[in-house]
């Protein structure tokens, strides 16, 4: 795999992921490992470092697969590749008149936004804790409920992360 | 160029410091994306509609959207750039990615905790975002759609019956007087609205 190669699979894969950074993941994943430019036990493991640390779930596993892929330069690839696509359709959704957002009908229907968001943000934290085979009694009492609990005080998010995986060390180390 | 600033700032706190991708990200952007200009929180809701539907990482599209809004195209440029700058620190910061013993108990238990952080991290979102649902019929909503979701139903075609019922209540009740808690087809602030108009916002919302 060259470099234009890689900024080419990274810009249409994000052009055409319908659905978001998972959709996109899948598309990666055939590429890199199909390409043999990976392990599938390695792209497995970029995942799970996706999910686990913050900003686009997608972001992270995208430009590390570029870095461990072609180096440095496959990291800029892979990161210019995000940021070329998210920039124009950044844009395409900017130029949307706020006109069309004032009509009642239309803020109507974008009222109703907060109550989708929160639904979806809960069912994700059903569905990763669902994923997560291992001791997930010990998991969701230890460390779940805790960190949920604290976030809730305002205790600050990194803060929270930062002890949970401590706590997931020690939890893990002990069942 | 202080504006631009700004939006790099806080693209790099978000992408330093959300879990959860854009649904957890959403309520973050629309409390803070007004501080640094005119984007209201009912805006932001609108751009996270077409975020979501849109094609690419969604989380990139909000974000990229709202430095659209505030500042044009360097504006989305730089908050695209910002957002993924904690991401190359992660890739730059961890060279021994290929090589993760992730058969040693450290590396297992380190994303173990993570992974159930994130969970607790979004439950408290959740909860957060349910609190701030105004009125019965936009917690019933909420449900429904956990449920739903939960059954198998696509989010993306969720967020479209979601938004259905709240264009059909709001076209339902034209020319009624606005409810005082607001709610579901009535706008975030429960407000009277000209058409082609924002509503005005209650003072220090979703601050």
């Amino acid at each position: 795999m060259t470099v234009w190669r890689l900024f080419w699979v990274v810009a249409s894969l994000s052009a055409l992921s319908f659905g978001g950074g998972s959709i996109m993941l899948a598309g990666l994943e055939r590429e890199v490992v199909g390409s043999g430019a990976m392990a599938p036990a390695q792209f497995g493991a970029l995942v799970a470092l996706g999910q686990a640390t913050p900003g686009p779930l997608a972001g992270v596993t995208t430009v590390v697969a570029g870095r461990l892929t072609l180096g440095a330069a496959g990291l800029a690839a892979a990161y210019l590749g995000l940021v070329a696509v998210g920039t124009a359709i950044a844009l395409l959704i900017g130029r949307v008149p706020r006109s069309w957002m004032g009509h009642p009908v239309v803020r109507g229907a974008l009222g109703a936004v907060p109550a989708f968001t929160a639904a979806v943000v809960l069912y994700l934290a059903v569905r990763i804790a669902a994923g997560a085979a291992e001791a997930p009694l010990a998991g969701l009492l230890l460390i779940g409920l805790p960190v949920a609990v604290g976030r809730l005080w305002r205790v600050p998010a990194p803060l929270l992360v930062l002890g949970g995986v401590a706590a997931g060390v020690l939890v893990h180390s002990l069942v | 160029m202080a504006r631009l600033m700004r939006i790099a700032g806080l693209g790099v706190w978000l992408g330093a410091s959300i879990f959860g991708g854009v649904a957890a990200a959403h309520p973050a952007i629309r409390e803070r994306a007004g501080e640094l200009g005119d984007v209201r929180p009912e805006e932001v809701d609108g751009l996270y509609a077409l975020a979501v539907f849109l094609p690419g990482l969604s989380f990139l599209n909000l974000w990229g959207a709202v430095g659209a809004r505030l500042a044009g195209v360097p504006g989305a440029v730089v908050a695209v750039a910002s957002l993924l700058l904690p991401a190359m620190a992660i890739a730059l910061l961890l060279p021994m990615v290929a090589r993760l013993p992730l058969a040693s108990g450290a590396v297992t238990g380190m994303l173990y905790g993570a992974v159930w952080a994130t969970v607790g991290l979004l439950v408290a979102t959740g909860i957060g975002q349910v609190r701030k649902l105004k009125g019965a019929p936009a917690r019933l909503l909420c449900g429904v759609g956990l449920a739903a979701l939960l059954l198998g139903l696509h989010p993306l075609l969720l967020l479209g019956l979601v938004m259905g019922v709240g264009a059909a209540m709001a076209w339902a009740r034209r020319g009624l007087p606005a409810e005082p808690g607001g709610g579901v087809g009535s706008g975030p602030t429960g407000a009277a609205v000209e058409p082609g108009r924002m509503a005005p916002m209650r003072g220090g919302e979703g601050r």
